[in-house]
């Protein structure tokens, strides 16, 4: 493991967003962008399930953020990796992304949950209000923990 | 649930976020007067988002922030110029919190080179 992140920091893209003056805020940049669209959308979702925006039917509003959530996932992820491998042993040991690391595994746990119940069950039932109802707690939380490995040692 | 109140929730959750960014970027979380140490490098990185030294103190490894990676380059702090052992002076601000052994270094100085990192800020030194 160990040898794997030292591996990961020794890499090119590594050494070249560590010293550059454009790549790292720009890839910072893109994991913010992401990390926006994916909350945002996961928030909308699981406020109409919970009963918000009665007007708009539920399968319209699921059908149409879930991609976005998706592919905003996918480039936060990518990013995400990219920031960490500059200093991936430093944080490794970061209290707040360790937090942010298991309430991540949580949030996609529970979107994956959501996704798998949604064929067997009404977008209406209990079971799939109590999970919006984590994953409107869980995204923000690991969006907060994050925020704080930059405070935390 | 009305819109107002998802915005007001919103609203607040962004201002609570604001409070920690002052934290640590900046000089607002330092002492205001001038503060030195003396010890041997443990960890040195120079790099992106922060250039960061681990001094040890007598047993204390104190973590010494610089300036971003352009300015602590600029400042003629490049890799090589100091390495895990050596000997270190860091003058600069320490933290308001007594309790954490954190400051954020304007001038280093290893062996005979000077390195002001925040060149405006070491004039007052």
């Amino acid at each position: 493991m160990i040898g794997l992140l030292e591996a990961l920091e020794a890499s090119g893209p590594a050494q070249f967003l560590r010293t550059s003056f454009v790549a790292y805020p720009v890839v910072n940049a893109g994991h913010i962008l992401a990390i926006g669209a994916l909350v945002t959308s996961a928030v909308l979702m699981d406020l109409r399930v919970l009963g918000a925006w009665r007007s708009i039917p539920m399968q319209t509003v699921v059908g149409y953020l879930r991609p976005v959530a998706v592919v905003a996932l996918v480039v936060a992820v990518i990013t995400g990796m990219l920031l960490f491998s500059v200093r991936p042993l430093e944080y490794l040991d970061n209290p707040a992304f360790r937090v942010k690391l298991v309430l991540l595994a949580i949030a996609v746990a529970n979107a994956v949950g959501f996704t798998l119940l949604q064929k067997a069950l009404d977008l209406r039932s209990m079971p799939l209000r109590v999970l919006a109802g984590i994953s409107l707690l869980a995204w923000p939380a690991a969006l907060l923990a994050g925020r704080f490995i930059g405070f935390v040692e | 649930m009305q819109v107002s109140k998802v915005m007001l929730a919103g609203l607040v959750l962004s201002a609570g976020l604001v409070v920690p960014a002052l934290a640590h970027h900046g000089w607002s979380w330092t002492d205001s007067g001038f503060f030195q140490i003396e010890g041997v490098i443990s960890d040195i990185y120079i790099g992106n988002p922060h250039a960061t030294l681990d001094v040890d103190v007598e047993g204390t490894i104190w973590r010494v922030e610089l300036a971003p990676p352009g300015p602590t380059t600029e400042a003629g702090f490049v890799e090589g110029v100091a390495a895990v052992g050596d000997e270190v002076v860091a003058i600069g601000n320490r933290s308001q919190d007594h309790n954490e052994a954190r400051m954020k270094a304007v001038r280093i100085i290893i062996g005979d080179d000077t390195y002001d990192v925040y060149p405006d800020r070491a004039k007052a030194i």
